[in-house]
């Protein structure tokens, strides 16, 4: 075994002689400089590997000296992989500084293997006063680093951080000198059990106490002493700050664990080191959220961090836990800050505007960019998001539920700044012609290395946890997962066809692998789902054939529907929120970083925060399997229902909330809208009903009084879009707003809590997700041949794209509930269902609603496929095949399910005497009957087919001499008809209705969030003036800290 | 045996229907005609004009939907009828009702409307697709009373079936004669019911769909012949079906053909009063309309249910 000592002295001696090498050449100096941090780095590895076989931690005493005199020096698994991640930064920011020119003197070198040696020194230590020593070292080091950049704002942001750190310092030392005074010994190992508990040295002991917990909050940029160090942020180098970042910054952070065992068990001071590092989490990240300044926006970012790991910090010291989720976060911040701070570093631009556009000509840089803010923001399967999960499961089960709530508000935020960060940095990608700031000259390698280096090692370590924890998925998870992460990295080097083939040739293997072990599907609720899911995957992938996608499309697309499999199969709480969140960032990710998607993930993520919260309430009371649920009583009962519902409805955009999705819909890839509306939107029915099902199936008690609500909400929500849609231009919007509307429906049947609402309920998600993504491909087809989404430039194109007209034609049908097709059974199920429930107002109004879908589903087909076609449209071709097969397809399955809906029916009804514990049986024979009512689908399918052929017979009888003519021989009155842009009646459609509903169509709800947005904004202004950029008010909410802090703490 | 005698049977009364269809047009014309002090086409007036437009020697179509539409509307109209029993108790009169209950009815009404809304789009007159916005504007706000009506009766009588609607409606007759029927068991239904009756059947002041001199035949405007032929026949029927729907609804059905005639026609006249009287509405204030007192009356219907 190595001598830790080692990895102190090799570098000190390096640093010594670095002058005297440098005179052989600055590559010399180079060289030596990358094998001192190669050697530490490879020694601190074999000790890695040492503990990992078993070896016990060691405990070195420097010149044979035993501890109280001697400095004693410690090396276990927690200094290792701090030491590991301070070389690992170190090397790489070396790579990146020199290729950026940013060391031009010996000195730069000199000072960053100081720094090193600081920071090492700072996490081996176990000497009270040697840590103040090392503390020092790596303050110097860092002036000095920042100073070399020799700009001005550098230069005053450096005075003020060396004012409050001379003041931390000073302060660190006298509250030593006053635990030295009581417990006569340094070493920190002994100073805890030696420390008085009475009489009075204890009231000495509240100074020391209280000047070092100041001493802690200035160096961990804690509130309110983290003016300096986010001032830092923005004037110093970002390449510098990484390097700070992996060092320096870190050993404090371990600096500081060993500090906060100074104090007392059970005291308030451990309350007031939380509370700091929680108000810190919240505040810091809650102003982060208005900065433009991407420098300043990552170093409130990196004073959230620290806040949130050192209010974790008195936690650790009870439960294991803690230190668990302290070590994940600390890893996972330095790989994800770093490299974007790398990042910023390599692009520049300093305000949030100068990165429009950024990486559009760097694939490769993109992806690292996504992966560090992904990785940063705490989303799974990073690190980062398991060290939050495991520090709140520790918190929800210890009886700390308060503190869960601040963690999630202050995530939220956190997920808001990077969010924009990445809107910034995707906007203008699509246009060509603008994208000013775009990097466009390839960087060298030796620059993108190192963060995608960061960005691979957090994804890795990302990837193995997600192996640990969703071990039990089956290996159809893990296949798609695998396949889409490759082919997210490797998709650009293939023609689409190629990709397309990948995609659809993974989908099936992933089905096939899934369902053979998965026998009878359709009488499971996951089975029922997984079907579709795998349906519209299949469906997807046949169309994605001829569809115009970005390569990295295929990839993420394949990487979701493991993801959304992954949700399918989850029991574990854990698991299932992973997959969720997976889900949604995947999605986001397809959708696309512009206004649209920063909207859907914003509101999907306040969902995913809510579903979190939901979680949590239940692990607090034991319960960590979604199937275990019902076991919930009382309080704990309804709140996590209230937040699971609540998160759900938001999810599914319901009235109020919705305003994010018909700008997703719109936006995303047409050949993913299809998935999105088809399959997507039912993940959160699925949710819906694994939270209902235990809850209604034990007793309908009065804890069921919301459902009302929720149903009348759903109702709302289903005329409200159905109107939107009426009144949209753009085809894709329409079948947006529609689809928010058709989801609804099946919300309220699942609102009903019976089961004939249930039976409705999970028709409609059948039948939705059939005629839904019918409709989006076959206007996706449109889109792709005529290029435009507004309806009224397109008409007449039945002459020219037949076989799309019938699907349309097929999907409006089944959309308007007119028999025979299906879409007349779901209407018939849910209004028997309102009926037999006595919901009479609302079987009225829904009935009215469903009425409207008439207004936009005849505007649809008429403005695209009827009237006159463009003359500019002669020539163009039907939709490719592909395309039309995925068509055909649910065509036909739609034709089935209107003349024979049993065959899905029968399973439904199984399944929802199984799930709710009461039997339905509505099928009788080749009829369908419920109290109220009967209806005969296979009756009816021959009767409308008899009365529709007589007619037809009719015409042919009496067919005369009949011509086809020309499109403008129209009865015009005499005069030549214009041409057929001017009487193609579609534009503004529905104009009549929008004159008569006028008063109801002011978009109140987007304004609303928009004041709230201002609100906020507003907010944050007045809090951020908190930070003044004033030393001596920095130096003075020092002194006002301890103050406080002694006033509280110094009585019994 | 007797399958073959109901299709037969069902198919006679499609036939009356039409004739009776045609003849109660002819009757209004003339009753409009007197109305405004002209003597007016004879009764039998539509029976020419449909044979006219039938024997043409030329005419004129834009495409497959085009052609489809008018069968749409003839195949919607005649499903329609069937689809509700004309005399309840008399097996072979009451049509295919078996097939499904009252919803089935009313989305059924959509079939034909829907079909000949398309197939005159693709005829290219900018006219016909703006008469189908009119129409569906409207249609969509005459359901709402309708809509809330239908809910008080279904409400009332637990059941969706036409057939146990005119069977709760006779129980009650049985005690109180007359005023069983749900005309005066649900007054505000009907009120809601009769007014968007009028909306239904597009007389004045709602005939903003087919208005004359303003958009000259709406959506109709380009179908010639045959076309044309066969989109009477399935107006008359249409007609028919739709007041022996609210015989059903509201006056207790009927217990015999004279009655089933009786009832019916002066149903039918309730929209011709109207329309006499009345000028047209501008399409929004159709709608407007629709939406004020009807649905307030059909609301009050729901909450009176509610609150019994």
């Amino acid at each position: 075994m190595v001598n830790p000592i080692l990895l102190i002295a090799i570098p000190l001696a390096v640093a010594f002689i670095l002058p005297l090498l440098d005179k052989l050449g600055r590559g010399v100096t180079q060289f030596f400089h990358f094998a001192t941090l190669l050697v530490m780095a490879l020694i601190a590895l074999s000790w890695l590997g040492h503990l990992q076989s078993g070896a016990e931690a060691q405990l070195i005493t420097t010149g044979g000296w035993a501890a109280p005199i001697g400095i004693t020096l410690r090396v276990d698994y927690e200094e290792i992989i701090f030491i590991n991640l301070a070389l690992w930064t170190a090397m790489g920011s070396l790579f990146y500084l020199k290729a950026r020119h940013q060391l031009p003197s010996v000195r730069g070198h000199i000072i960053q293997i100081l720094l090193v040696v600081g920071a090492v020194g700072l996490i081996m230590t176990r000497d009270l006063f040697n840590l103040f020593v090392f503390l020092e070292i790596t303050s110097i080091a860092t002036f000095a680093l920042v100073l070399m950049g020799d700009e001005r704002p550098a230069l005053e942001a450096s005075f003020k951080y060396m004012v409050l750190g001379a003041l931390a310092s000073t302060f660190l030392l006298l509250g030593v000198a006053l635990i030295y005074k009581a417990t006569h010994t340094l070493y920190l190992d002994d100073v805890p059990s030696l420390l008085p508990s009475g009489g009075p040295l204890a009231k000495g002991l509240a100074v020391a106490l209280g000047l070092i917990l100041v001493a802690m909050v200035a160096e961990l940029k804690i509130f309110p002493l983290n003016g300096p160090g986010i001032d830092l942020y923005e004037a110093a180098e970002p390449g510098v700050m990484a390097l700070l970042v992996g060092t320096a910054v870190n050993a404090m952070i371990f600096a500081a664990w060993k500090l906060v065992q100074l104090f007392p068990m059970g005291t308030m001071w451990l309350n007031a080191i939380a509370t700091l590092g929680l108000i810190t989490f919240v505040s810091a990240n809650f102003i982060a959220a208005r900065q433009t300044n991407v420098r300043r926006m990552l170093g409130y970012s990196s004073s959230a961090q620290l806040g949130l790991i050192f209010a974790l910090m008195p936690f650790a010291r009870v439960d294991n836990v803690h230190l668990w989720a302290v070590g994940l976060l600390v890893i996972n911040h330095t790989f994800a800050k770093v490299a974007l701070l790398w990042l910023a570093g390599l692009h520049g631009g300093a305000d949030l505007k100068d990165w429009r556009g950024a990486f559009a000509q760097q694939p490769l840089l993109k992806i690292i960019f996504a992966i560090a803010l992904l990785s940063i923001t705490g989303l799974p399967p990073f690190a980062g998001f398991f060290g939050k999960w495991v520090a709140l499961q520790g918190l929800s089960t210890h009886n700390n539920l308060a503190w869960v709530a601040p963690i999630l508000i202050g995530a939220f935020f956190e997920l808001v700044y990077y969010l924009r960060w990445y809107r910034a940095s995707a906007a203008g990608e699509d246009r060509e012609d603008e994208a000013p700031s775009a990097l466009a000259a390839p960087r060298p390698w030796s620059e993108i290395i190192p963060p995608g280096v960061f960005a691979i090692l957090s994804l890795g370590l990302g990837l193995y946890l997600l192996r640990h924890v969703a071990g039990a998925s089956s290996f159809s998870v893990s296949l798609l997962l695998g396949a889409g992460l490759l082919l997210v990295f490797i998709g650009a080097l293939f023609e689409r066809e190629t990709l397309g083939f990948m995609t659809l040739f993974f989908v099936l293997i992933g089905g096939y692998l899934y369902f053979r072990g998965h026998a009878p599907a359709l009488y499971t609720l996951r089975g029922l789902f997984s079907l579709l899911v795998f349906g519209g995957a299949g469906v997807v992938a046949l169309a994605s054939l001829s569809m115009e996608a970005t390569p990295r499309f295929y990839g993420l697309f394949l990487a979701l529907l493991g993801a959304v499999v992954m949700l399918l199969e989850a029991r574990d709480l854990l698991v299932v929120f992973v997959a969720w969140e997976m889900m949604t960032w995947l999605s986001y990710m397809i959708i696309g970083g512009q206004r649209s998607g920063y909207r859907y993930m914003l509101f999907s993520g306040a969902a995913g925060f809510l579903l979190l919260g939901a979680f949590m309430v239940a692990l607090s009371r034991g319960v960590g399997d979604i199937a275990h649920l019902s076991a919930l009583t009382g309080a704990a009962e309804a709140l996590t229902w209230g937040l699971m519902i609540g998160a759900m409805l938001l999810k599914a955009a319901a009235f109020g909330v919705h305003i994010y999705a018909p700008d997703a819909y719109t936006e995303a890839p047409d050949a993913f809208t299809p998935f999105l509306s088809g399959v997507i939107s039912k993940l959160p029915i699925f949710m819906l009903i694994l939270a209902l099902t235990a809850l209604a199936a034990p007793s309908l008690g009065p804890q069921i009084a919301i459902t009302p609500l929720i149903a009348w909400l759903a109702g709302i929500t289903a005329f409200a879009m159905t109107l939107m849609a009426a009144l949209q231009e753009d085809a894709k919007r329409l079948l947006a707003y529609s689809s928010i509307g058709q989801v609804a429906y099946i919300i309220m049947g699942l609102a009903l809590l019976s089961p004939l609402g249930w039976t409705a309920a999970l028709y409609h998600t059948v039948h939705h997700f059939a005629f839904k993504m019918l409709l989006f491909l076959a206007i996706a087809g449109v889109i792709l041949r005529v290029g435009t989404r507004q309806m009224y430039q397109m008409g007449g194109l039945i002459k020219v794209m037949p076989f799309s007209f019938i699907s349309v034609l097929i999907g409006i049908i089944a959309v308007s509930g007119v028999p025979p097709l299906g879409g007349f059974t779901g209407k018939w199920l849910l209004y028997h269902a309102l009926l037999e429930k006595g919901w009479y107002g609302l079987l009225a109004f829904t009935m009215f609603a469903s009425l409207i879908a008439f207004l936009y589903l005849y505007r649809l087909i008429h403005s695209v496929f009827l009237g006159q076609l463009k003359t500019r449209h002669r020539h163009v071709r039907e939709a490719p095949l592909p395309l039309l097969i995925a068509q055909g397809v649910l065509m036909i399955g739609l034709l089935v399910l209107g003349a024979w809906p049993q065959a899905i029916l029968r399973p439904i009804q199984h399944l929802v005497g199984g799930l709710l514990g009461r039997d339905i049986d509505l099928i009788d024979g080749l009829q369908l009957t419920v109290a109220a009512g009967s209806y005969n689908p296979v009756y009816t399918m021959i009767l409308v087919m008899i009365v529709f052929l007589a007619a037809l017979g009719l015409l042919y009888l009496a067919w005369p001499r009949v011509q086809k003519v020309g499109q403008l021989d129209i009865v015009y009155a005499g005069e030549i008809p214009p041409p057929p842009e001017e009487i193609h009646f579609a534009y503004d459609f529905n104009r009549i209705y929008e004159r008569a509903f006028a008063p109801l169509l002011r978009d109140w709800p987007t304004r609303l969030w928009a004041q709230l947005e201002q609100g906020t904004q507003a907010l944050i202004s007045v809090a951020a003036r908190f930070y003044t950029g004033n030393a001596q008010t920095y130096a003075l909410y020092s002194v006002l800290l301890l103050l406080i802090l002694l006033s509280v703490m110094g009585r019994p | 045996m007797d399958t073959l005698l109901h299709v037969i049977v069902s198919l006679i009364s499609l036939m009356v229907a039409l004739a009776y269809g045609l003849t109660t047009g002819g009757v209004v014309r003339k009753i409009m005609a007197r109305i405004q002090g002209r003597i007016g086409p004879p009764v039998y007036q539509p029976f020419i004009d449909l044979g006219k437009v039938l024997f043409l020697r030329t005419g004129t179509h834009h495409g497959v939907m085009f052609i489809l539409g008018p069968v749409f509307r003839l195949a919607g109209a005649a499903g329609f009828y069937l689809l509700i029993p004309v005399i309840v108790g008399v097996p072979f009169l009451e049509g295919f009702h078996f097939s499904g209950d009252l919803l089935l009815v009313m989305y059924f009404m959509f079939f034909g409307s829907l079909g000949m809304a398309l197939g005159a789009a693709d005829g290219g007159h900018p006219h016909s697709p703006i008469g189908v916005g009119r129409g569906l504007a409207q249609m969509t706000a005459y359901e709402l009373p309708f809509g809330l009506a239908v809910v008080a009766i279904v409400a009332s009588s637990g059941s969706f079936s036409v057939f146990e609607i005119v069977e709760h409606q006779r129980a009650a007759m049985l005690t109180k004669g007359v005023l069983g029927w749900n005309l005066f068991q649900l007054p505000f239904a009907s009120i809601a019911a009769f007014l968007a009756l009028l909306g239904m059947n597009m007389y004045p002041p709602f005939n903003i769909v087919g208005a004359p001199t303003e958009i000259p035949v709406g959506p109709a405007t380009e179908y010639n012949t045959a076309f044309q032929s066969l989109q009477m026949s399935g107006r008359a029927i249409f007609a028919i079906a739709k007041v022996v729907l609210f015989m059903n609804l509201f006056l207790g059905g009927a217990h015999s053909i004279l009655e089933a005639f009786i009832k019916t026609f002066f149903i039918y006249m309730w929209s011709i009063f109207v329309g006499a009287v009345f000028p047209r509405f501008r399409p929004e204030q159709s709608i407007r309309f629709f939406l004020g007192w009807p649905t307030a009356a059909g609301v009050l219907a729901v909450a009176l249910i509610l609150w019994r």
